[in-house]
């Protein structure tokens, strides 16, 4: 056909089908690291059982899910939508881990863990736990209320690192946020994707964990 | 017809249409300094491109990314790609045959004028 008879391709469907394609070729060049992901998924789940098995009277009702996903990531922090994981009000706090304290505060991070709350059922979640009454209506109860989940479940996970890998990475400060993070979420550079955890309670997804490993692991 | 040559380089550019034209190859020549910019005129243009000559390693989007993609859209699926690459290892030419088993070349530079343009010509319309 001669020129100008071209009838021109849809350029965003084009631009859509190549980013799915570099995705799945970067998830293609990380089958080798596949298998510390899934380890060190395994090993969060473990820890978040132990926090609750050690500290509480609580049953999960099912053995947590696991899934692999793609990061949605905007100018290389992760984005959040996390009213997604529950339909309904979200919190969720976030704790990076690096090789040692110099290296967090140079943000090079090894690891990011996300751990996702349906709001009104953290109260509960702390009380189990022994924790004292925190208000849901409350931003900065809940806030800081998931914060002190994150911090438990991070520090668990840290002594499981140790006996994984023999690792013992430096921790941040919690951040904590409802619904969504308008800059987004720290993640180790580089990373591509994450795996996310689904705890359920008398059979309903109650709470989400998710970690983000460096490729360097 | 018309050769669309996608490449980072301006060197690079430069050095193999001058090897084009030495060897009478008359096409016009379409330009692309990444994957990005490729996809716009290959959208406008695809209907006119005999052979697409594509380097691996580019900002943005890469060579092999971009014919990822190509290779999953129906009017682009059978469009000759020859890969002009730094890259020689077996695994990058492994994954170029797997991403796109109708690779009609792989040429690794620096390459031999003659070697390219045998791989251009049997796409030439």
């Amino acid at each position: 056909m001669s020129e100008g008879n071209n009838i021109p391709l849809d350029i965003n469907k084009f631009k859509e089908i190549v980013r799915q394609e570099s995705a799945r070729l970067k998830m293609g060049a990380d089958a080798d690291n596949s298998e510390v992901a899934f380890s060190l998924a395994l090993a969060l789940s473990a820890a978040v059982k132990k926090v609750f098995y050690e500290k509480s009277a609580m049953k999960f009702s099912s053995e947590p899910v696991l899934e692999r996903k793609l990061i949605t990531q905007f100018v290389n922090k992760m984005r959040v939508d996390a009213m997604e994981k529950f339909n309904a009000t979200t919190v969720f706090s976030t704790v990076d881990f690096a090789a040692s304290d110099d290296a967090l505060k140079r943000q090079e991070y090894l690891l990011t863990l996300v751990v996702y709350l349906d709001k009104k059922f953290l109260p509960e979640f702390l009380r189990l736990l022994q924790y004292p009454y925190i208000d849901s209506d409350d931003e900065q109860e809940v806030k800081d209320g998931c914060g002190t989940l994150v911090n438990l479940i991070a520090g668990q996970y840290k002594r499981e690192m140790v006996l994984l890998r023999n690792e013992d990475l430096a921790m941040s400060h919690f951040g904590s946020y409802i619904n969504s993070a308008a800059d987004g979420l720290n993640i180790p550079k580089g990373s591509t994707d994450k795996y996310e955890i689904s705890f359920e309670v008398d059979g309903v997804k109650r709470l989400v964990v998710e970690v983000v490993p460096s490729a360097k692991l | 017809m018309k050769i669309l040559v996608i490449d980072d380089s301006l060197l690079d550019r430069k050095l193999l249409i001058r090897m084009l034209m030495r060897a009478e190859i008359t096409q016009e020549i379409l330009q692309a300094e990444d994957g990005e910019q490729a996809m716009e005129v290959l959208a406008a243009n695809y209907q006119d491109i005999c052979v697409v000559l594509l380097d691996w390693q580019m900002p943005k989007v890469s060579g092999i990314e971009l014919m990822a993609g190509m290779v999953k859209i129906p009017e682009l699926a059978s469009m000759p790609i020859i890969m002009v690459t730094a890259s020689g290892s077996d695994e990058n030419k492994r994954l170029a045959h797997q991403v796109n088993p109708q690779l009609a070349g792989y040429v690794v530079k620096p390459y031999k004028p003659e070697e390219l343009i045998a791989a251009i010509k049997p796409y030439l319309k």
